[in-house]
């Protein structure tokens, strides 16, 4: 039961505490009908952002849609939008729909089988056409990702070779691949079995299809919509970053300084496969672009052999870490260095261990990180650490590949910092070269990534939508250039993007903004030199700019007077500069190049 | 199974939004401008939970009163703790 009588956002913290919340539908009800007395404004301040949801399906949504929205809160706040029952064809395939007034940032599709299957009574259809129509008609007015949630397994399935089992295996790929192949990377699928699976009761509708045409007990409905919010999440404002994670009986059995690494358990045909499957977990989560750093109270050298002498035995390898923690201090503090280090907010971390005592020291040292209660049995670390559903990336570009390697090289370079005798022997020391490109269909989803998440090191925080940028890079009056930077460390990737519109002789700078990776190297000063000097071959001699202020953005307030801008006119809001072409910026420790 | 008449007024308060001193056997969905279709469903979800039992379509389709919800619940064997 939930406490009432007191205020509402405190109501439902308390309700959505540790682990699952939810024991059943009536403690649900209660905790939505607490959401839904606080205002709209409160639970938006409180919140990091508002996504808009649009929710269509061919059953009824509402259990799903209060989950979805029950389950971001209070992290994320959410603009709901709920299409009429089984009319999803018609929001996706009309302009203009309802759904495309209500401009949605994710949509979710539910495809449930009783929906499909007219309750069940017919297996002989698969609408996989009409999805794929009604989803590249969508796509082609819309970036929203699309979440699909698959059919759930037919009632009278047998497992067998019957009717309705072989409509429900061929219409889950069948779907699936619509989707794929109408939004590409934009389609997410769930797969609802994967939660229902593990309801302690029966998730079939029973005879809440006939009556109201749920897809699944309300039960079911909760626990798919709990499931669909952390694809939300994961695609939109990903909680976690960084996995910090124990070793000796996290990522592996026994104490390595006691029994050496030759006496660790790593063995698949017994206690060391917990560890085993943990391991690949994390593997996973660092191929999507989530940072690993080992935590350990060890000898360096302990953990390190480990690594080197069971190689072969192990599914993480040493590079799949950002970091290693090994020493005797106090976790919290080891933590607070690497999140220094990596500049990342110890909210973007998730700490993994054994250890209840090291779980409860960082939960007080450093209260931001998540800490989740670990089971005692380490064949269950893998299942209950996926089912936080935080290392899940839908979505990813090359650059979330690549993350790992390139916070490694930002290692390598601080270190190369401390050895250099003097702040500019060390910016030439690295080497810098600045590679400008027009942007293309090839750098579009990587630049529209950056316009969308870059908040510090941005000089006016405009979005522009992926059409948006598209239409500027045809213009040939603008000026549309991604930047990528590479030093003797490596390649840091596409990092920064400048946008210019020109009339006349006069330019004005749009859109100025860098990824906070590659800042002190001087490399906007690069960038802004490369736009000068198109400005001048185009005998455009003045540009303007202006510094937004934004909430996030005081980094750059006096980026602009750096750049030799004088100031026209300032209000709190912004500040308006101007600035003659022809004056050189100077940009020594950076060579500049046209990528042909 | 029993279920008393404080519980389940307070729960079939809860499911329509309306004190729970309103939920009487005379009452009907009339009544209740709250008793629209998701409330009744709510309704008939939390008794179920409650109660462990599980309707037919065509119960849950009759339950248009608070008299034929503590019916439908006896027919089920559960016992409303409430003289009729």
């Amino acid at each position: 039961m939930i406490a009432t009588g007191v205020n509402p956002v405190d109501a439902l913290a308390s309700s959505l505490g540790e682990g699952r919340p939810w024991a059943g539908v009536s403690d649900f009800l209660s905790a939505v009908r607490l959401l839904r007395k606080i205002p709209t404004e409160v639970a938006r301040s409180r919140a990091v952002a508002t996504i808009r949801v649009a929710v269509l399906g061919n059953a009824t949504t509402d259990y799903l849609v209060d989950a979805i929205e029950l389950a971001l809160t209070p992290r994320l706040a959410c603009a709901t939008y709920v299409a009429g029952y089984d009319q999803w064809p018609q929001e996706l395939l009309a302009s203009g729909s309802g759904l495309d007034q209500f401009g949605p940032d994710v949509v979710v599709l539910l495809l449930s089988t009783l929906g499909l299957t007219a309750g069940g009574a017919r297996y002989d259809e698969i609408p996989d056409r009409l999805v794929h129509d009604a989803l590249a008609a969508f796509a082609a007015r819309s970036n929203a990702p699309v979440v699909m949630v698959l059919p759930d397994i037919p009632v009278d399935a047998t497992g067998g070779e019957s009717a309705p089992d072989r409509w429900y295996q061929r219409a889950r790929v069948a779907l699936h691949d619509a989707a794929r192949e109408a939004l590409g990377s934009r389609s997410v699928t769930v797969d609802p079995m994967a939660v229902l699976a593990d309801l302690t009761r029966s998730w079939r509708a029973g005879s809440y299809w006939g009556s109201a045409k749920l897809p699944y007990h309300a039960a079911g409905c909760i626990a798919v919509g709990r499931r669909v919010a952390q694809t939300i999440e994961n695609i939109t404002h990903p909680r976690v970053k960084v996995v910090a994670v124990d070793c000796d009986d996290t990522l592996w059995g026994g104490l390595a300084g006691e029994v050496g690494p030759s006496g660790v358990n790593l063995s698949p045909f017994d206690g060391g496969i917990g560890h085993l499957c943990l391991q690949r977990l994390l593997k996973e989560a660092s191929a999507n672009g989530i940072l690993l750093v080992a935590v350990s109270k060890n000898e360096p050298e302990t953990v390190a052999a480990v690594f080197r002498e069971r190689a072969r035995d192990m599914v993480l390898s040493a590079d799949d870490f950002v970091a290693f923690k090994v020493g005797w201090g106090a976790k919290s503090h080891s933590l607070r260095e690497v999140a220094a280090e990596l500049r990342l907010g110890l909210d973007a971390f998730v700490f993994l261990d054994d250890s209840t005592f090291e779980r409860g020291e960082v939960r007080a040292g450093t209260p931001e990180v998540f800490v989740p209660e670990l089971p005692s049995n380490p064949i269950e670390y893998a299942p209950f650490v996926t089912r936080l559903g935080i290392l899940e990336r839908p979505i990813r570009s090359d650059e979330d590949a690549r993350r790992t390697q390139l916070y490694q090289q930002e290692r390598w370079r601080e270190e190369a910092r401390t050895v250099a005798a003097s702040p500019d022997a060390y910016l030439a020391s690295l080497d810098l070269q600045l590679i400008a490109a027009p942007i293309d269909d090839g750098s579009l989803d990587r630049v529209a990534q950056l316009v969308a998440k870059t908040n510090q090191f941005n000089l006016t925080t405009r979005r522009y939508s992926r059409e948006e940028l598209r239409a500027l890079a045809t213009d040939p009056s603008a000026y549309t250039y991604a930047f990528r930077v590479i030093d003797r460390f490596g390649d840091a990737g596409l990092i920064g993007v400048v946008i210019a519109t020109t009339g006349g002789d006069e330019a004005v700078l749009d859109a100025f903004l860098m990824s906070c990776r590659v800042m002190a190297r001087t490399v906007e000063h690069a960038m802004f030199e490369h736009l000068r000097r198109w400005l001048l071959r185009g005998k455009h001699s003045r540009i303007r700019a202006s510094y937004i202020r934004s909430s996030k953005n005081a980094l750059v307030a006096e980026l602009l007077p750096q750049f030799g801008f004088t100031i026209l006119d300032a209000s709190p809001a912004r500040t308006d500069y101007t600035r003659e072409v022809d004056a050189a910026l100077d940009v020594r420790f950076v060579s500049i190049r046209e990528d042909s | 199974m029993k279920i008393s008449r404080d519980e389940f007024q307070q729960l079939l308060g809860e499911a329509f939004s309306v004190d729970p001193s309103e939920i009487l056997l005379t009452a009907d969905a009339e009544d209740f401008e709250t008793w629209d279709s998701l409330n009744h469903l709510n309704a008939v979800v939390t008794l179920e939970e409650r109660c462990g039992v599980s309707f037919s379509v065509d119960e849950i389709a009759s339950m248009q009163s608070i008299a034929q919800i503590v019916a439908c619940l006896r027919e089920h064997g559960v016992d409303v703790d409430w003289p009729v």
